[in-house]
């Protein structure tokens, strides 16, 4: 969570933003009730997270969790100096409570592994040449990770479904920038194998 | 890359919270920061102390006990009011849970704690089910039961698998209008964690061999793990519910208090005292709060007569919190049980009735019934191997709408 994470945040999110959940965090101090703010906020975006790894029910739970634990160590946070990224930390502790329940992330996994086509949900927003694709490659997907390294898997669903930069996985995982970078690439490596070294998006090409 | 991502974001994409969760999420935290507010004095007063403190008792209800714990024969209504007065932070709207948009501390809510007496939590609950109003043409109540274990002798590591079914109703308002029921059978499912892993390392077979039929043609009992199709047919609008204690005309139940267990009472001394002699009152507690829990969870009663049953439950003697435990939906709640000694041989065999309420909106969660030899801890022992039965059904949906109904279509 240092310093300079705040002014290297990538594109569309802007700096303003974490600006704002700083001092709402700061605020909360004095004034506990405005860090209910930062779960009007984030909780969504949390919650998503938890349920891309554990499913919906374990995600209720977890999301809930990842408040009430920010909340108590929320003096920890801002003991740490200016700057620091909110969202990052928030997604970082989503993280370690998802870790105690990595037997239920397996499982569900190697479950869409098994699942016929049609039995996933899909969001709304990912359009249909990566929905094909990943009807197409579930299983090779689900499988692959499930047996990704923690770390590795970690750092590759941070940036895949909670989509945050490689800045902000550092500062969630409290790792450095390159050692996200790294376990990164050999996750994608993983995956690419996994899915029988193809451009995943020529599958639908000939439809 | 990214076309990696978005493979990896849309397979694990799921569906958003309901808004139950998300606010009960919400409340989780607001509850929180209310106790560290009213602990540094800034903030507003929090109304009450932590949720999620030990859960023996902390004596700060004591006096709303002692006071309601005498009140079996407190109406409804009155129940109901004072619920209302405890809850001003929290009260839902059109009966659904409150989506609680209200920041800070002042909308924490007030209700009794998760570890506060059976008799608290039930008038809570009574309180919940008066409120359950609202617009809408059905009342929507959707219900899965669960009941089992069947063991399945698959070689070394045999498994246990639970029956599910789903039953939905939808009661038209208009008492002319036409009421459907919903029916789908929804196959087995491994009962635990061990259970399931046992089945999928038997090759999660879709149909599981039960053994040799008891038959002189031979053959072997086999089930079907996966799920039917349901169905949709036309019912009356004043739903019968098949008790265990025979029929129930919903529409006929009293629903003040006094009245209705009057009424449960005769029904059970009906059918289980000889002769219309009342049975000893532990067996009569224990039907009566069997009968009750399960027409809440089953049937589709008004608001007016789940509260009433609620409220009847309320003043049974020998229901205890059992803590925080989970419905057979793995829903986080408290337990409200009663035991009874079946008598079959020397107190080694019991039947622990449970009711699972929502701990922050005192909503039913479910039921569960489980009778079997009594194992180390005093509880009915569910331990592999142990030969006891189990049945359970939870609480999807009980709400007003104005959907079309349609058949269930569950996995």
């Amino acid at each position: 969570m240092g310093g300079p994470a705040l002014t290297t945040l990538g594109g569309e999110r802007l700096a303003g933003r974490a600006a704002a959940d700083e001092s709402m965090l700061t605020a909360s101090l004095r004034e506990p009730d405005r860090f209910a703010g930062l779960f009007d906020r984030y909780h969504p975006d949390i919650r998503r997270y938890a349920a891309g790894r554990l499913g919906g029910g374990r995600a209720d739970d977890v999301a809930a969790d990842v408040f009430l634990v920010a909340f108590r160590s929320r003096h920890r946070f801002a003991a740490a100096g200016p700057g620091g990224n909110v969202r990052a930390w928030l997604y970082g502790i989503a993280t370690n409570l998802i870790r105690r329940h990595h037997r239920d992330e397996e499982r569900r996994y190697r479950a869409l592994a098994r699942a016929g086509p049609g039995d996933v949900m899909h969001a709304g927003e990912d359009a249909v040449t990566a929905r094909v694709a990943a009807a197409a490659n579930r299983a090779a997907l689900g499988r692959a990770l499930s047996r990704l390294p923690a770390g590795e898997r970690d750092a590759l669903l941070l940036v895949a479904v909670g989509q945050l930069d490689y800045v902000e996985v550092a500062a969630a995982l409290g790792i450095p920038v390159g050692t996200v970078g790294s376990r990164l690439t050999r996750a994608r490596k993983t995956i690419r194998a996994a899915l029988g070294g193809t451009d995943p998006t020529r599958i639908d090409e000939g439809s | 890359m990214d076309t990696e991502d978005h493979m990896i974001r849309t397979l694990l994409a799921e569906p958003p919270p309901t808004v139950h969760a998300a606010s009960a999420a919400r409340r989780r935290l607001t509850d929180e920061i209310a106790v560290e507010a009213a602990a540094h004095g800034v903030g507003g007063a929090a109304r009450r102390g932590p949720r999620r403190a030990a859960w023996g008792g902390s004596g700060r209800h004591a006096a709303w006990r002692r006071w309601s714990l005498g009140g079996a024969g407190l109406t409804a209504v009155a129940a109901a009011a004072l619920v209302v007065a405890l809850t001003a932070g929290q009260a839902g709207t059109g009966g659904r849970p409150a989506p609680d948009t209200g920041g800070g501390p002042g909308a924490a809510p007030a209700g009794p704690a998760a570890d506060a007496s059976p008799a608290e939590l039930l008038l809570a609950a009574a309180g919940t089910a008066e409120r359950m109003s609202g617009t809408g043409k059905y009342w929507r109540f959707l219900s899965v039961s669960e009941t089992g274990p069947l063991r399945v002798p698959a070689g070394p590591e045999p498994y246990r698998i639970m029956q599910r079914e789903a039953s939905e109703t939808w009661t038209a308002r208009d008492p002319g209008g036409q009421s459907w029921n919903g029916e789908q059978t929804l196959g087995f499912r491994p009962r635990t964690d061990a259970d399931r892993l046992a089945w999928e390392r038997a090759g999660s077979p879709k149909k599981v061999d039960l053994g040799p039929a008891d038959s002189p043609d031979g053959g072997r009992v086999t089930r079907s793990i996966d799920p039917q199709p349901g169905t949709l047919s036309r019912s009356e609008s004043y739903p019968t519910y098949d008790s265990e204690f025979g029929p129930l005309a919903l529409a006929e139940l009293p629903t003040d208090p006094q009245a209705l267990r009057a009424a449960v009472i005769a029904r059970v001394t009906e059918r289980k005292g000889g002769g219309g002699e009342a049975p000893p009152q532990a067996a009569l507690n224990m039907s009566t709060f069997q009968l009750l829990s399960w027409l809440l969870a089953k049937a589709p009663a008004t608001a007016a007569l789940r509260s009433a049953a609620f409220t009847v439950l309320s003043g049974l003697p020998g229901v205890v919190n059992a803590g925080p435990a989970r419905d057979a939906a793995d829903r986080p709640g408290v337990a409200l049980d009663l035991r009874e000694a079946n008598g079959k041989g020397d107190g080694k065999y019991a039947t622990r009735a449970r009711l699972i309420l929502d701990p922050t909106t005192y909503r039913l969660l479910g039921v569960a019934i489980a009778s079997g030899p009594v194992g180390p801890d005093g509880d009915v022992d569910m331990s592999p191997g142990t030969v006891f039965k189990e049945s359970a059904t939870v609480i999807l949906r009980a709400e007003w709408t104005d959907e079309e109904p349609v058949a269930p279509d569950l996995r």
